[in-house]
């Protein structure tokens, strides 16, 4: 439409905004009509000439408004339609699905490389824990209320309880996701009191973000009171093989008995 | 080098009271506290704690000895904890007689 056309049609819609009143919508209407027409007739030379100068470019951009309205449309449309193929080609058809904790694409979507620094303040990488043996991590911090002592407490009975019911040895690993304060030291006094076999590690606030991203575990501080806080995290321990794959993750929910008859039944699957 | 980088940004020390005996204590005077709250809840509760916990001021000793061997941060989230429960305990043993006589389910 031409650009005269938009102008008129634009006032027309002010016109019927609820802030006028009823009848005198006529009159208003087309009182401005005129004055839009006076108006256009008074710079009639100018208007003519930019008429002129649009005219051989106005075929074009008659056509920009509902280009544009279709790209617009047909960009959301195409973002939604993909948005459902990525869908379906994750979500497992019935009867298809693996329950294996292994992701449809046939590759570990939880676990990664990382680079951090032992409790012994050597470095550790994702290749010091591949083995003979597999592998339970937990995410946490020293200075957490109850949560943390607890877990730890479960981690080294079912360390103990795997170790001598079953003859099954797993090396328990604890990440702390609050590296400023649990530095080397503190964390192998902090650890030892559960069980000497756990491995404490830490490092770089960059490099522990990286490996409790690739873990998917999200935190944050909470409870800022001055120098000291709380941390906010998704409790669970990660189950990985001795190849560091990612086999299965447990809640707090899980008793250590719990937690023991799961990892032994994880294990044994794999020896079968 | 990151290693490096890590353990001269932050001093290698040893939080005591994170380790297993100061969290017994704490754990102790918190729950000597509680005690002290269940006992005297038939009295009129005037201190205010933190989270806008009330206490009667016949618990304030183990109050104080509590907030001196606990971390303020795990003061106000014991406190928290509390008040959650308390609050289900009371909406359990509350009277639901005239809410499932109009049939909400309690």
């Amino acid at each position: 439409m031409s650009v005269s056309n938009f102008i008129r049609k634009k006032s027309a819609e002010a016109l019927f905004s609820p802030t006028r009143c009823g009848t005198q919508k006529m009159m208003f209407h087309s009182s401005s009509y005129m004055r839009a027409a006076q108006r256009s007739n008074k710079n009639g030379r100018l208007l003519d000439k930019g008429r002129e100068q649009l005219a051989s470019s106005s075929s074009w951009r008659s056509y920009l408004l509902p280009i544009g309205v279709f790209g617009v449309l047909g960009g959301i449309g195409g973002g939604y339609l993909f948005m459902r193929s990525y869908d379906e080609k994750r979500t497992p058809r019935r009867g298809e699905g693996r329950n294996d904790g292994r992701s449809a694409r046939n590759a570990p979507v939880i676990g990664g490389p990382f680079s951090l620094i032992g409790s012994d303040g050597r470095l550790v990488t994702e290749k010091d824990l591949q083995g003979e043996d597999w592998i339970l991590i937990y995410f946490g911090y020293t200075a957490s209320p109850d949560v943390g002592p607890t877990e730890l407490a479960k981690l080294a009975k079912v360390i103990n309880t795997l170790d001598s019911e079953h003859n099954i040895t797993i090396r328990p690993v604890f990440v702390t996701i609050d590296p400023q304060r649990d530095t080397p030291s503190h964390l192998r006094a902090y650890l030892k009191e559960f069980d000497e076999r756990i491995m404490g590690l830490t490092g770089p606030v960059g490099a522990i973000r990286k490996m409790a991203n690739e873990y998917r575990v999200p935190f944050k501080k909470v409870e800022e009171d001055g120098d000291d806080y709380l941390v906010e995290i998704s409790h669970g321990m990660y189950l990985m093989n001795p190849s560091m794959e990612f086999v299965k993750s447990f809640g707090l929910r899980y008793t250590a008995n719990q937690l023991s008859q799961e990892i032994q039944k994880e294990v044994q699957k794999t020896q079968n | 080098m990151a290693m490096e980088a890590y353990t001269s940004k932050y001093p290698d020390k040893i939080h005591t009271d994170l380790l297993s005996d100061a969290r017994q204590t704490c754990y102790k005077a918190r729950d000597a506290f509680y005690a002290c709250l269940e006992k005297e809840s038939h009295i009129k509760a005037n201190e205010i704690a933190a989270v806008g916990l009330l206490y009667p001021v016949q618990c304030k000793k183990t109050r104080e000895f509590y907030e001196k061997v606990c971390r303020r941060t795990w003061v106000t989230h014991f406190e928290r904890k509390y008040c959650t429960k308390k609050r289900a305990l009371q909406t359990l043993l509350d009277d639901n007689e005239s809410k499932k006589a109009a049939g909400v389910y309690v």
